[in-house]
């Protein structure tokens, strides 16, 4: 189409829209046209439009009848729904005549079935629905017709193993059609040159930035007595009640207990307004209800985890509140910016503290925003169990021949280190399982013929893989249902805790459980309120460097009085029995506890640099004689607990803080059998769901501790270590941890910070006591 | 290796960290549920686990009849874990089964798992669905005993039991010691385990005084089972 038809008809297009184009807006549909950039990188602020700008291009050729075909790919099931929403709208208003459909997990499967047959305009979709297209034959002839592939919200995905899936299937697709346009949208982030990277796979990249800074309303929201520890919001359900009164509003959680418990909370003392609970683990039924619902104002407010994060703009959203914060700088601005979605708007947000020291975290989070200090996203190396996930999905249709497939995969950002004999390792273990004994090579799932092309041997197999596509492992498939109603997932582990007759509270109703079998727990309603509701495994975020730093900035510059009364006096008394910690000051306590005793050391670098500092010290404790069982961790600081006394704390932390921890067998770590376990459903060589009805169960634990004996060299123990070693990634950052003084104090018990730690939920095993 | 010798009936009885019963008056070696071929069965649905668990379960067998030297050696049950293991195993772990099965004298009882077992020509030793010695009876599930002065010994449900400790739990496998019976657990490398509290266990154990012996990480150690009725 000439450029001058282009401009006649997207000038059509903003003035039947009545749109204002803004300049960044102008800067990309300038140059989409233009066949030197093969990508396109919008960043742009969260409210500021970009989703739908990702789709213009689309929609002004459609204008002039120009037969186009898109597929846009979101994070989150969420903003699938919602942008079908507008799209819907926009579609309407321009009355032209598209084949818009969502092509995700909710779709039923005859709609995707007819999907293959007659090729949607628009498909909507996430990377787990694209995964499984690429096992459909007709899928190839789509990948030949798109004009446009879409990749919205990129720094939430790009980090991450469903990053991984995605640049791949890309790989793959471009592979296939290079005339393809890729439009990618993001937020702005501290390192834009990782996403543009990471998005050139076909040549060069047009950024395009959208400096506007929105202005935003953040409020930290106290009451008076905030207690010492735990993540209940019990002490200021009054004001978040009036809050909510006035407007509506989307009340956002860190876990889905913790959006359970505040539902009960609410709903019990206040009547008068009506709440629903949205979490990834609720049926789609019941979200895609409380989505309708909010947008048509049938209820004043939604509590959420993540899952309603990103691009969801309902106008009727006047506020957002947020409990405790979501551990980072961009997290936070896109939970804000749900609020007054528009582009001069002004969001407005809550932010409430649930614990002292989460006082404090809140109001570094909001410096940081007021100072624009947007997080870094840390680069990722391509994880390889994805990769063995990568080639079980090709051989399902497209089959794969190693050579030219590992050229293809090189060409991705993640995987441009990947070495062609350890490709061979990996085409080997999804082969026949890459074992030295030789056992199995009757039971292969692959077959090669004679052009050295691997494809899947029978349709047994070829169902088990496309039933395990996916790198989000998910324990929770136990499913709980009330009469023919499926309410929603719980996790695995919940069956530990529950037996016949116990009640607890799900989806915001509170059940009695019935039935329990291996994987449904069917429940009756009940009156009564209950307080017990069921834990998830995992999605603890890590609260980012920069956060950390500000909250020890905080507590250096020593102005308490600029805080309440009741805070003031929390960091007289942590620094009247013990001291508070500093930016070059790590603090570290010892004290009794039941019939052994803490060691904690404050940190303030977040979780995950907690989790490797407790793996080192349990080393040096077990290395001296002492017996530590188990360990827990919050964004602060770490609590290991021994089962004895600790004969000299300032000897012991000396040996630590002078220990080479360069050669640390990371296998021998807690963390490797829960990394293990995730990739052997990630690779393929468990079962996350099979076609056979009878389970045929066993532990990933056991399969760990038989390869380390018998085959260490082998492949999947290979990918462990360096998914363990991604998790240590901080060693470098960790080394200068090493570098800080220290100061020991041995208390009598324990002081006011440990007691925020050693309440805290979840405690890991470290050894067995007996 | 460790173990924990108990006077049962005023004879001595031992009870092995890898998951075996010595009886020493007798001289006889108890094992349960071995599940020779479980990795395979994986396989063949197309889940390629580690082929190891033959030669790992052989390894823990030969070592706990070198340490006790029994006479006999009883396996209670599930010895295979499909009907036509013994055809699917390769044929250097059969071999390695027979030598060890001829020279000790070994009395398979058969499970549900295989009960109609192919191949069982092929196998050393021999096959009963019940065997009886003394006062001592081998099932492989246990059974509602009504005569007092019997003892048995059975398998099945592959016992474990949590420990809870500062606020974490510990799974660990054990034996269910009762006043006239014993449940051993699995002995088979890739075979889990059911919780002593689960619904079907405590079925099985209402009303009865029960002992766990729990194999833990560094001791073997006799416990209590605090029981709904007790």
């Amino acid at each position: 189409m000439p450029e001058d038809n282009f401009q006649e008809n997207l000038n059509k297009l903003i003035s039947i829209q009545n749109w204002e184009l803004y300049d960044y807006q102008k800067e990309f549909l300038n140059n989409i046209n233009n066949q030197e950039f093969k990508q396109f990188l919008i960043f742009s602020e969260t409210g500021t439009g970009k989703s739908i700008t990702t789709f213009l291009p689309f929609f002004v050729h459609r204008l002039s009848k120009i037969d186009k075909k898109l597929i846009y790919v979101a994070p989150l099931k969420a903003l699938v729904n919602d942008i079908y929403k507008n799209l819907n709208n926009l579609i309407k208003n321009l009355d032209i005549n598209i084949n818009l459909q969502k092509r995700t997990g909710d779709v039923s499967y005859k709609v995707k079935k007819d999907q293959l047959f007659k090729q949607p305009d628009i498909i909507l979709t996430t990377p787990e629905s694209l995964a499984v297209l690429f096992t459909k034959k007709e899928s190839k002839e789509i990948f030949l017709n798109i004009d446009y592939l879409i990749i919205d919200e990129l720094s939430e995905i790009i980090n991450t193993k469903r990053g991984d899936q995605l640049i791949l299937l890309l790989s793959k697709i471009l592979n296939l059609n290079n005339k393809i346009k890729v439009i990618s949208s993001s937020t702005h982030v501290k390192n834009n040159s990782y996403l543009e990277n990471w998005i050139s796979i076909n040549g060069k990249t047009k950024i395009i930035r959208n400096d506007f800074e929105k202005k935003l309303e953040i409020n930290l929201l106290y009451s008076k007595k905030l207690p010492n520890s735990g993540h209940s919001c019990d002490h200021v359900l009054e004001e978040i009640y009036q809050i909510l009164k006035r407007n509506r509003t989307i009340i956002f959680v860190n876990t889905r207990a913790q959006a359970e418990l505040l539902f009960i909370s609410i709903t019990k003392k206040y009547k008068d307004l009506k709440f629903a609970i949205h979490h990834g683990s609720l049926s789609k039924k019941i979200r895609l209800e409380t989505e309708e619902n909010m947008r048509n104002n049938q209820i004043n407010a939604i509590i959420s985890t993540s899952s309603l994060e990103m691009g969801i703009d309902w106008d009727t959203i006047s506020q957002i509140i947020n409990i405790g914060t979501p551990k980072g700088v961009n997290r936070l601005v896109q939970r804000i910016g749900r609020s007054n979605h528009k582009y001069y708007s002004v969001p407005k947000a809550f932010i409430v503290p649930t614990n002292k020291l989460e006082y404090f975290e809140c109001q570094a989070c909001i410096n940081l925003i007021k100072r624009k200090k947007y997080d870094l996203i840390d680069e990722k190396i391509g994880s390889n169990d994805v990769l063995c996930q990568h080639l079980l999905i090709l051989s399902c249709m497209y089959g794969f021949e190693s050579k030219s497939l590992f050229k293809e995969i090189i060409k991705t950002y993640p995987y441009k280190n990947l070495k062609y004999s350890y490709f061979l390792e990996v085409v080997s273990f999804v082969f026949d399982g890459g074992y030295i004994l030789n056992n199995y090579n009757k039971w292969t799932k692959l077959k090669k013929d004679n052009r050295n092309i691997y494809r899947v041997n029978d349709e047994n197999n070829k169902r088990n893989i496309i039933m395990n596509i996916g790198t989000i492992v998910d324990t929770s498939n136990i499913r709980v249902t009330l009469g023919k109603k499926t309410l929603g997932d719980v996790d695995q582990n919940f069956l530990n805790f529950i037996k016949k007759g116990d009640c607890f509270s799900f989806s915001g109703i509170s059940v009695e459980c019935i039935n329990i079998s291996a994987d449904e727990i069917r429940v009756k309603k009940i009156k009564k309120k209950t307080l017990n509701v069921p834990v998830y495994w995992g999605g603890n975020l890590s609260l980012t460097k920069s956060l950390t730093n500000e909250i020890l900035k905080i507590f250096e510059h020593n102005q308490f009085e600029n805080y309440p009364n009741e805070l003031q006096n929390f960091l007289k008394n942590q620094e009247d029995k013990s001291t508070l910690p500093k930016q070059n000051l790590v603090l570290i306590e010892s004290f009794p506890y039941k019939s052994g005793s803490y060691l904690v050391i404050y940190t303030f670098r977040g979780r995950q640099a907690n989790q490797t500092i407790s793996n080192l010290l349990t080393r040096t404790l077990s290395d001296n004689g002492y017996l530590p069982l188990n360990y827990i961790l919050n964004d602060y600081s770490l609590g290991i607990f021994i089962n004895s006394k600790v004969r000299d704390l300032e000897e012991i932390i000396s040996i630590f803080f002078n220990t080479k921890f360069d050669n640390l067998n990371l296998m021998e770590t807690h963390l490797a059998k829960k990394i293990f376990k995730e990739i052997t459903y990630i690779s393929g060589l468990l079962p996350k769901n099979s076609i056979k009805k009878e389970k045929n169960y066993i532990s990933s634990d056991n399969i760990f501790d038989t390869l380390i004996k018998y085959q260490p060299s082998h492949i999947l123990l290979k990918i462990t270590e360096e998914e363990v070693k991604k998790k240590f990634s901080q060693i470098a950052e960790i080394k200068s941890f090493f570098e800080l003084k220290y100061k020991c104090v041995s208390l009598k018990s324990c002081s006011e910070f440990a007691w925020t730690l050693i309440n805290e939920k979840s405690k890991l095993k470290i050894q067995s006591p007996i | 290796m460790k173990k924990l010798e108990l006077i049962l009936d005023k004879k001595k009885i031992f009870f092995h960290e890898l998951g075996g019963v010595y009886l020493d008056e007798l001289e006889i070696l108890i094992v349960s549920d071995l599940h020779f071929g479980k990795g395979i069965s994986f396989a063949k649905d197309g889940f390629n686990i580690p082929p190891f668990d033959i030669d790992d379960t052989l390894s823990k067998l030969e070592n706990i009849i070198k340490f006790f030297s029994p006479k006999k050696v009883i396996t209670l049950g599930d010895n295979f874990h499909e009907k036509d293991s013994i055809k699917k195993i390769h044929k250097d772990s059969l071999f390695r089964i027979n030598l060890l099965t001829e020279k000790y004298n070994f009395l398979w009882i058969t499970g549900n798992h295989d009960r109609y077992l192919k191949g069982q020509n092929l196998l050393s030793g021999k096959s009963y669905s019940f065997y009886k010695i003394n006062r001592y009876e081998f099932r492989h599930i246990k059974t509602n005993l009504k005569k007092d002065y019997t003892f048995e010994f059975s398998g099945h449900y592959h016992p474990k039991c949590l420990l809870k400790y500062n606020g974490s739990s510990y799974n660990y496998k054990c034996f269910i010691l009762g006043e006239n019976f014993c449940i051993l657990p699995s002995f088979g490398t890739y075979t889990g385990g059911l919780d002593v509290e689960s619904e079907a266990l405590k079925r099985i154990l209402k009303n009865k005084k029960i002992d766990l012996i729990v194999i833990g990480k560094r001791n073997i150690l006799k416990k209590k089972l605090k029981n709904d009725s007790t």
